[in-house]
């Protein structure tokens, strides 16, 4: 029997490709600016200031993607669905919910922790609330919680609607607006508490990815091949209900990372958790960094919203998949 | 090896499995058959564990309530029926999973866990597709990774749940090969839920016919395929043809 | 035809529910707050039988008066419990609700007023409209004058500090040029530098203010009595702007008076005047050069 057994290990081409690409691109993006390619004038406070929005920005992208594709690559596999993301079991929904109740009462001035801890609560509620609810019918199958989770969902979006109908059209801008989704933080405290959150939350999965790779033969399965899936399962949903809500509360609703970038990164690195994570952290990152920095240079002094970005990238991106998928099925 | 005193087992307030009482030996290769709903399933879930029993369980002079999960995967493993063929897996790393119970969380594989990877594949011939792709593949071959897989832990029982049920003729015959060397090399017991009685005859020495989570016989294809036992069981009229080394038996339509 | 029955029925089921009222002239429903305030200023308060839930000066008249709707979305059933004889609107968020009410007796009148320069005529059809046209044409005149006189002395200023209008507490969004607020700024003296702009309202990025570095800040929502320089100068950016470091940035004491294209504009004008007053005096006595300020434009 010829040939030996090598497996499980990231290809050390694939990392060599992630040290260097990743950092170069980041950089990059930190040239790139509204008024044109280059580094802002150093030497005057104008351009210190813009450096460090730059770089705050960059963190947060970079923060937020890794989070996005960590939660969406555990709950692909989790409830075992292609199209599982972060807001399948409602928790964008809550966390909009949360940060328009913030907004709506006014307290956005008060001080600039307070939306992104509404958002983080509302979204955190929710995963409480169906997970209760799965236990209520029963068990944790994929199928319930999806299905819990599309109800939960569209339940927040009509109390989200009903908020919208009460408030003054200035509020109802600044809610839109949130939803939009938006990198700028202006806060290196929050920025690094939410990061901590993103870390822990990766450990945390990073830990688990045996058990992620075991999830591919269903719940059922898994408990087989002796995962304990008591426990287990709801631990992975926790640490990706805690990245999402920590990337909805500083940044809003960004979709697309968290459905697009697992499925581009398994069909670069393969499916094993132990490389689909890191990996799917990086390149998240990296995507969520590229887009918000088009975002933000090509039109000046406009915003377009980073959500537009990823959906304009992402949509196209998934219908190609799809079509690929279809190929071969046939 | 597998010791089953009384054991009953409820699922959503219905009783599927009845006060079974059952002793398997190491080794041994155990058809499991009977009606829908006979309990055949529920007997395999009650000994992974995925469905609570009343009674005892012992699998190696161990009860299985004191076992853990991993341990008890270690212990036995289960066939899956079917494999999701579309996310692109590599081969040996499918089969590696088999391995869960004993592979470090954080840590790589160890040698050991590499060369049983090595072994499993090498039983069920699949070592030349261990770098291929799961939706590459046919579904004899996704069966036989599927065995692999079960094999990876090095179980001293195998659970399979209508194993061939996808297969066609030949590699259905393939499986049931492979299964066969399996039990008699490796002396790993084999516990199987079977539809097709004839198949059940041909391959096993021992049948264990349910019938309402009971056991309505068990014993040798002699004495447990009898046309008499086989209509009781499964409530139509049946006609047994004996044959060296093979029971053929069909339903016969009601006229 | 079935819109008709049903408004028909409404109309029938209000009538039969409630007293006859005294046959009079114009039961007025007003659809913006600036409405509002616009007919209560010419006398014409007794004739609203309507109001919006927006609607808060005066205070005490409008509490008698209910609220039949939000700005511009008035509900159609409360609006016909008031029967009223018009409905005074300047912009409607369902144009197509005029094609309801004309046919059973309501007068849709639409009074346009958005920029400074539509208050005096607006004044002048509410007064028209109401038979209050003695005081809608003296509170128009006041206020052209008023008016006449800010650009007059407009033009003998040299310097005009630069203004950022921030509209939002948490992301910098400003006015464009053609907006009320924006032209009172600029009448006051100021110079609005978000005012490249055709939109209304639009978001801005924190590095386009950097570079466009305004003199001071003037923020256009409620603070509940806090500093919001407090809050700015911890944040990453906005701390590094000279407005921030300097403590050039100010509130309204009023956003309604300031903000609403109504008859309380010259109280609005005054609020600026007052804002951009105290800034160059403290400004002055921080010691910045008004030279240093003109260098930058």
């Amino acid at each position: 029997m010829k040939g030996t057994l090598k497996t499980d290990m990231l290809a050390s081409k694939h990392l060599l490709f992630a040290l260097i690409l990743v950092p170069l691109v980041l950089l990059l993006c930190l040239w790139v600016g509204a008024s044109g390619f280059g580094l802002p004038d150093l030497t005057t406070l104008t351009g210190q200031a813009l450096l460090e929005l730059r770089l705050c920005r960059l963190f947060t992208g970079f923060v937020v993607g890794a989070a996005l594709s960590l939660s969406g690559c555990a709950l692909q596999a989790v409830l075992r669905n292609a199209l599982a993301e972060p807001s399948v079991l409602g928790l964008s929904g809550g966390g909009s919910l949360g940060a328009a109740i913030v907004i709506a009462a006014g307290l956005q001035a008060v001080s600039p922790f307070l939306v992104p801890s509404g958002a983080f609560l509302g979204a955190s509620a929710t995963l409480l609330l169906v997970c209760f609810l799965a236990k209520r019918v029963g068990n944790y199958a994929p199928t319930t919680l999806i299905l819990i989770g599309v109800v939960v969902s569209s339940m927040l979006s009509s109390l989200l609607m009903l908020l919208l109908s009460f408030v003054k059209l200035r509020v109802i801008h600044s809610i839109t607006w949130w939803l939009l989704g938006n990198l700028q933080v202006t806060s290196w405290t929050l920025l690094g508490v939410v990061a901590l959150f993103v870390l822990c939350a990766g450990v945390v999965l990073f830990c688990e990815a045996r058990t992620l790779n075991a999830l591919l033969l269903g719940h059922e399965g898994a408990h087989h091949l002796g995962v304990n899936t008591r426990w287990e399962i709801p631990l992975i949903l926790f640490a990706a209900t805690l990245a999402t809500a920590a990337a909805v509360a500083v940044s809003g609703i960004i979709g697309f990372v968290g459905l697009i970038v697992p499925h581009a990164v398994r069909r670069l690195v393969g499916a094993s958790h132990r490389i689909l994570l890191p990996c799917a952290a990086l390149f998240g990152g990296t995507f969520l960094v590229v887009c918000d920095t088009l975002a933000r240079s090509v039109i000046e002094s406009h915003e377009i919203p980073v959500g537009v970005v990823t959906s304009l990238l992402g949509g196209p991106f998934f219908l190609f998949l799809l079509i690929q998928n279809g190929k071969r099925r046939v | 090896m597998i010791v089953l005193r009384q054991v009953s087992a409820y699922y959503r307030s219905e009783k599927v499995l009845d006060d079974l009482s059952l002793a398997i030996a190491c080794g041994e290769r155990v058809a499991v058959v009977g009606p829908n709903g006979a309990g055949k399933t529920s007997l395999l879930r009650v000994l992974t564990g995925l469905l609570p029993a009343h009674g005892t369980i012992h699998l190696q002079g161990r009860e299985l309530n004191a076992l853990s999960p991993r341990e008890r995967a270690s212990l036995i493993s289960v066939v899956p029926q079917e494999i999701i063929s579309d996310i692109p897996y590599v081969a040996q790393d499918f089969v590696l999973l088999g391995r869960t119970a004993l592979l470090p969380r954080l840590g790589r594989p160890s040698p050991e866990d590499l060369s049983a990877v090595q072994e499993a594949m090498r039983l069920t011939e699949t070592w030349d597709l261990r770098k291929r792709l799961l939706p590459e593949m046919s579904g004899g071959e996704r069966q036989r990774l599927a065995l692999a897989m079960a094999l990876a832990s090095q179980p001293k029982i195998l659970l399979l749940d209508e194993p061939t049920s996808h297969l066609d003729l030949r590699h259905r015959a393939e499986m049931m090969r492979l299964l066969l060397k399996l039990s008699t090399e490796q002396r790993i017991t084999l516990l199987m839920v079977v539809h097709d009685l004839t198949l059940a005859s041909q391959y096993f020495e021992r049948i264990l016919l349910l019938s309402g989570g009971r056991t309505v016989a068990d014993g040798t294809v002699a004495e447990v395929m009898t046309s008499a036992l086989l209509e009781t069981a499964f409530n139509c009229p049946v006609r047994v043809d004996t044959l060296p080394g093979i029971s053929a038996v069909c339903a016969l339509a009601r006229l | 035809m079935i819109q008709r029955i049903f408004i028909g029925i409404l109309l029938f089921l209000a009538g039969c529910a409630r007293q006859e009222a005294p046959a009079s002239a114009l039961r007025l429903v007003s659809t913006a707050p600036h409405l509002t305030e616009a007919l209560c200023a010419i006398g014409a308060g007794d004739l609203l039988v309507g109001r919006t839930d927006a609607c808060d000066y005066p205070t005490e008249r409008l509490q008698k008066i209910p609220a039949v709707g939000g700005f511009g979305t008035p509900s159609l059933e409360s609006l016909l419990e008031q029967r009223p004889t018009h409905l005074v609107e300047t912009i409607l968020a369902k144009p197509d609700i005029k094609s309801t009410l004309e046919p059973v007796g309501i007068s849709v009148v639409h009074v346009p007023i958005r920029l400074l320069a539509d208050i005096p005529p607006a004044l002048r059809q509410l007064g028209e409209l109401t038979g209050h046209t003695r005081e809608a044409t003296r509170l128009a005149e006041t206020i052209q004058r008023g008016i006449r006189e800010a650009q007059g002395k407009q033009s003998l200023s040299k310097t005009a500090p630069r203004v950022f209008l921030l509209l939002t507490p948490d992301t910098p969004m400003t006015l464009g040029k053609s907006t009320f607020v924006s032209e009172l700024l600029e009448l006051a003296g100021g110079v609005n530098v978000g005012r490249e702009s055709l939109a209304d309202y639009y978001h801005v990025s924190l590095e386009w203010l950097l570079e466009k570095d305004p003199d001071l800040i003037l923020c256009l929502y409620e603070t509940y009595g806090q500093d919001p320089c407090h809050l700015l100068k911890e944040q990453i950016g906005w701390k590094a702007l000279s407005a921030v470091r300097h403590q050039r940035v100010y509130t309204l004491p009023d956003l309604n008076s300031a903000c609403r294209p109504g008859p309380r504009v010259l109280e609005g004008l005054g609020q600026f005047k007052t804002v951009l007053a105290r800034d160059a005096q403290e400004a002055q006595r921080a010691g910045i050069k008004a030279d240093e300020r003109n260098l930058k434009d």
